[in-house]
């Protein structure tokens, strides 16, 4: 039976019809081969849009729709169920883009014209041969992977948890809480960071449906769309967590000290430690680089003091596989390192600080109890606070990291609370643009901080003031009255910008997750998803996805495990029905495509004489395998060599039309000498 | 550099063909411009640049220049033609009208950064302590490295442009003590001390003293103009007459000291400052009495 | 009494694009007037304009004002600005295309003298392919600073005396090819 195809031409208002001549394209339409409608209309996509597809379908029979319209990024979707709700397969209805690939990109209005007649006709000539295919549904596994345990982590976790579900958090640190651990305020309500934070990190130690993975890392992902498989790896302590009940004698008493990693190295920890006195679990972790027993084989102190055997330095890496329908990242972020800008003298001076050790020096519980003090643990005269470091910067990150101008406003507070000291921000512009940040700005600029518009030189320790002498030197122009000035303190605090972690490129290729040309995971659409990832059973939380402030972490988050619950809740995903056929009378075995699926869907199944076979539920239909078999014994669903062929065959054809027009009527006017029909 | 680097000049003839390097000037060279013609006519000075590195081209040596101002317009010029472009066009369209061609090839280096990677602290250090005549060690001696603008900007990488070590390799190659300094890549002023002696004189001057809060006895420079102008801000000042006076030696006159060449081949007398060799034997004198006489 | 006011009728609106369309302009647009090139040029305190109002001028079409500005000039290209830009601007490059256009349109501040300087610069090295200082400083300071040449004196004399004043000027062996790569590069400046 011949097909009954119908052809729907979208003005798009005046993005398609401002270029093309819709009508013109509408009416050659109409004459193509086994065309029995073809139509026109204002926005296809609209609900009467739709109502004239549906109609058709039914009255006029259709067994096939080509809508000539925008990307099928944007309406396939929508016109694959305008189809199937007339009962019509909706794999059996292909867009012709003839705006992005047309009237966007295209000058000269004819030129565009002809150019959509061209796109519709090779439409037509592959569209006769799409079979009709359906999506497989499959369960989804009632459990969700969180991976980080800072806030994002943390409220992601909660949310799953308290609507029912099974939540594994992951934390490769011995403790969750992140870097907000490490706030001592936060801004602008100047909460005390550790106080709001420990009751949600209490909350995920304790709840029934969390289990907390604590000093582990995600190792490996597989499976398929809600039903993955997560291989983490609970990395040794050399402390049975199960046993140990968090006295802390160990630690006390441990004589090996090292660098403090959350003190930002500016105190010391034991080998044996946990990060802070806060931390869930509160169970502590030895530290191999610095313990004395594994180092030269003494001491073992911990051991001999624990009084419940917990101390075991034989304990291994521990492998554990888990099953998951939907997967959080909450990885979080680093922060710049200024050593990269050497200017401004961090790692050179001493009284130069980052942001991260200055919330620890003015911290209760941090290297300094909460004084603030120089290096020489003097009290400082005069502070400079200098925003923007290595943040809207071409040589290092372009972008802006939306907290530090905020931050730096905090630690002003803080200081003007803290100390006597004489406070000046560097700043290029204020930021404030939350709820009550451009308040608390007000209050900083009464609270009698200088503030200083113009992006900090250099610091130096050049005297040309006497002044100056013993002092760092903060040079800057003061934009805004002209000058140039050199503002002597004892204490330069930077405001560090946030970046991508250091592995993000790792854990993004882990998952299967982009990343954007500054490292952060790139979400499925900025405005309209931006917790979701190309990959529907993958979210992204908190400043893994890029630089925020705490609200919009935790409300990120909350959406993230919303998109979890949702997924979870409906209790089936639906697999990607397009996928890729071995012919098996073809296969050489040569195992090309088993090595560049992507998903690693093909396998030889362990026989050596069979052919390569694909696993459906695996196989995203990229067509990727396809592509490279040499033999060409892989065929991918409505992309074969036949439907690619015909839709060649579709282009040729009109070309033909077209040419053959043309010769009648060079013939009719060289023929009767007078005008053409 | 016949002219008031002379000096400079005689040095790096003395001190390379000491260290074995052959050392061929070029053919018929011409000024580069500096930054002066650039200021009146682009093409013109990329021209006269490029005309060098044309001439160098065939030769397939590498072109080392001593003077950084040199380095940075031959730079210029290089990356204009291997970029390609308009700039690129005219430059080549210039030297074909004189009968040259230039197809980005020529190499040019710095002589500080030639002497601390090509030639090396070892055999540096080697000439340094195998020379007969032990009286001109400059051990014991505070030695200022003053970089000034244009080989450290701005064609370095981050770690250069603020903390470049080519010339501490080489001092402490020669056995002195580097006395490290805030102003090291500060402006020594350049041809403003020409045109604007008094902003000049002020910039000059402030290096100096820094220089001398760091104790230094000697500086070191690696441009003949930073040279120049930081002899200029002593000349009849009597702010560093004395034992105030500090002496401004280029690269290779102190490289050339510390391998026993003669002040006189060294080029040492033509410096504006009267009686620089002599001030140096006193320090020397004073610093490491043992190793005078050999 | 002279007002603070711009007429914008009476600025030049295109000079921010013409800035922009130079080869060296090529980030110029990006200017977050941060004031870094300021705050590290080394004359800049002594400047009425320092680098980033300069640019902050440009962008308000003040062509006159920018182009009879005296901050080019003295602009002794220490490249430290451009090294420390977070736009990535090059400033120091724009300084020497501002140099170019203030005197090919006779713009140039009456209290500089610095251009006469260059302009002599470029004809000695034009003629004889190689500079000869005492040429150059002699008639420069004849025209220019005729009294603080006397002042000069004991600096000559230090120099004829160690044989770094060179009277003769030396020249470009193959002179017909360099005056011929002169002639054209001058006609292809644009």
């Amino acid at each position: 039976m011949a097909p009954r195809i119908g052809v729907y031409v979208c003005h798009c208002g005046s993005n398609i019809a401002g270029k093309v001549d819709v009508k013109a394209v509408a009416e050659t339409a109409r004459n193509l081969p086994n065309v029995v409608v073809s139509r026109d209309y204002q926005f296809m996509c609209s609900e009467p849009g739709q109502e004239l597809i549906r109609q058709d379908i039914r009255e006029k029979d259709l067994d096939a729709v080509v809508v000539a319209a925008c990307s099928p990024l944007m309406h396939e979707k929508t016109f694959r169920g305008t189809c199937s709700s007339a009962g019509l397969n909706h794999y059996r209805m292909q867009m012709a883009n003839i705006r992005e690939h047309c009237s966007w990109v295209t000058e000269d209005p004819a030129a565009a014209t002809e150019k959509a007649k061209f796109i519709i006709a090779g439409t037509l000539g592959k569209v006769r041969y799409l079979r009709p295919l359906a999506e497989r549904e499959v369960p989804v596994v009632q459990s969700v992977l969180v991976v980080g345990g800072g806030i994002s982590g943390i409220q992601a976790a909660l949310q799953c948890a308290d609507a029912g579900y099974k939540v594994y958090l992951v934390e490769r640190k011995q403790s969750i809480g992140g870097h907000m651990a490490m706030l001592d305020k936060t801004f602008p309500t100047l909460d005390c960071s550790a106080c709001i934070l420990t009751p949600k990190m209490v909350a995920v130690g304790q709840h029934p449906n969390i289990k907390l993975l604590s000093y582990s890392e995600v190792e490996g992902i597989s499976g398929y769309a809600g039903n993955m498989k997560a291989k983490i790896r609970h990395k040794a302590a050399y402390v049975d967590f199960e046993k140990c009940n968090g006295c802390g004698i160990c630690q006390e008493k441990c004589p090996a000290k090292a660098p403090n990693e959350f003190e930002q190295g500016r105190g010391q920890r034991k080998a044996i430690y946990t990060l802070f006195p806060q931390a869930v679990p509160n169970k502590p972790v030895i530290d191999k680089a610095s313990c004395t027993y594994f180092k030269n084989g003494k001491c073992r102190a911990c051991e001999k003091l624990c009084k419940r055997s917990a101390i075991d330095f034989e304990q291994q890496d521990r492998i554990e596989e888990v099953d998951v329908g939907a997967i959080i990242l909450a990885t979080g972020h680093q922060v710049f390192d200024a050593a990269r800008m050497p200017q401004y003298g961090y790692g050179k001076y001493p009284d130069v600080y980052s942001s991260l050790e200055f919330e620890r020096m003015v911290n209760a519980s941090g290297f300094s109890q909460g004084k603030v003090r120089t290096s020489q643990g003097k009290e400082p005269e005069a502070i400079a606070i200098i925003h923007c470091t290595g943040s809207r910067d071409q040589r290092y990150n372009a972008y802006c990291s939306e907290v530090c101008c905020m931050y730096s406003l905090k630690f002003a507070h803080l200081l003007h609370e803290h100390s006597h000291a004489k406070i000046y921000n560097f700043y290029i512009d204020m930021r404030c643009a939350g709820k009550g940040y451009e308040e608390f700005y007000d209050r900083l600029l009464n609270e009698g901080v200088r503030f200083v518009r113009g992006k900090v030189a250099g610091v130096t320790r050049e005297v040309r003031d006497e002044a100056e002498r013993g002092k760092l030197v903060v040079q800057a122009e003061d934009t805004l009255t002209g000058m140039i000035r050199r503002i002597p303190v004892d204490m330069v605090i930077l405001a560090n910008g946030l970046e991508a972690q250091k592995d993000s490129g790792d854990v993004g290729r882990l998952f299967g997750i982009s990343r954007n040309k500054a490292g952060f995971f790139i979400e499925q659409h900025p405005k309209l998803n931006p917790f979701g990832t190309s990959n529907n059973c993958i979210f992204i939380a908190g400043t893994c996805a890029g630089p925020k402030d705490i609200p919009q972490t935790v409300s990120q988050a909350s959406a993230a495990a919303s998109g979890a619950i949702t997924l979870l809740s409906r209790g089936t995903a639906l697999l990607e029905a397009v996928g890729a056929h071995v012919n098996s009378d073809f296969c050489s075995k040569c195992l090309t495509c088993v090595s560049i699926c992507p998903y690693q869907a093909i396998s030889t199944n362990g026989d050596p004489d069979a052919a390569v076979s694909v696993d459906e539920t695996l196989c995203h239909g990229c067509g990727t395998c396809a592509a490279g078999c040499p033999a060409g014994a892989i065929e991918a669903d409505n992309f074969n060599d036949e439907q690619i062929l015909h839709e060649i065959e579709g282009l040729f054809s009109w070309t033909r039309a077209i040419e053959k027009k043309a010769e009648d009527r060079e013939l009719a006017g060289a023929g009767s000498g007078s005008t053409t029909t | 550099m016949k002219g008031t680097s002379r000096g400079y000049e005689e040095s790096v003839t003395a001190v390379f063909s000491r260290l074995g390097v052959a050392l061929e000037e070029m053919e018929d060279w011409s000024c580069c411009g500096s930054t002066s013609v650039i200021a009146v006519n682009k093409v013109l000075a990329m021209a006269l640049a490029a005309r060098n590195l044309a001439l160098a081209e065939p030769t397939g040596l590498q072109l080392v220049t001593p003077c950084p101002s040199c380095w940075l317009e031959l730079t210029k010029a290089n990356n204009a033609v291997r970029d390609g472009g308009k700039l690129a066009e005219k430059i080549k369209e210039s030297l074909a009208a004189g009968g040259l061609t230039y197809n980005g090839t020529t190499v040019v280096r710095h002589i500080v950064e030639f002497l601390a990677n090509e030639v090396g602290a070892e055999t540096i250090k080697a000439h340094v302590n195998n020379q007969k005549y032990v009286g001109n060690s400059l051990s014991g001696l505070r030695i200022a490295p003053y970089y000034g603008c244009q080989i450290v900007r701005p064609y370095s990488d981050t770690e250069e442009i603020y903390n470049p070590q080519n010339m501490e390799k080489l001092i402490e190659a020669l056995g002195a003590e580097v006395a490290q300094f805030d102003l090291k890549t500060a402006c020594c002023s350049g041809a403003l001390m020409a045109t604007r002696k008094n902003v000049g004189l002020d910039m000059s001057k402030q290096i100096l003293k820094n220089t001398k809060e760091a104790k230094a006895d000697i500086v070191v420079s690696a441009c003949p103009l930073c040279q120049l102008n930081l002899e200029l801000a002593q000349f009849g000042n009597s702010e560093f007459s004395g034992k105030n006076e500090i002496p401004v030696l280029s690269i290779t006159q102190m490289l050339g000291l510390a391998m026993g060449i003669s002040p006189r081949e060294l080029g040492l007398s033509r410096s504006i400052l009267p009686g620089v060799a002599k001030t140096i034997t006193n320090m020397q004198k004073q610093k490491a009495p043992a190793t005078i006489g050999g | 009494m002279k007002q603070n006011i711009l007429y914008e009728g009476r600025q030049d609106t295109g000079f921010l694009d013409e800035i922009a369309a130079l080869p060296e302009g090529e980030r110029v647009l990006s200017c977050l007037q941060c004031g870094t090139c300021s705050a590290t040029c080394p004359v800049a305190p002594l400047l009425e304009h320092p680098p980033r109002r300069i640019f902050a001028m440009i962008r308000a079409g003040m062509r006159n004002e920018v182009l009879g500005s005296l901050t080019p000039w003295m602009c002794s290209s220490c490249y430290e600005c451009t090294v420390r830009c977070p736009a990535q601007i090059k400033i120091t490059e724009i300084m020497y295309a501002l140099k170019r256009k203030s005197i090919r349109e006779n713009m140039v501040p009456r209290d500089s003298d610095t251009h006469r300087f260059y302009k002599l610069f470029t004809d000695i090295v034009s003629k004889y392919g190689r500079m000869n200082e005492m040429m150059l400083i002699l008639r420069y300071m004849m025209f220019n600073h005729p009294i603080d040449l006397a002042a000069q004196m004991p600096v000559g004399i230090r120099m004829f005396a160690t044989g770094t004043m060179q009277i003769q000027p030396h020249k470009v062996k193959n002179q017909d090819s360099f005056n011929k790569i002169v002639q054209k590069a001058v006609s292809l400046e644009e």
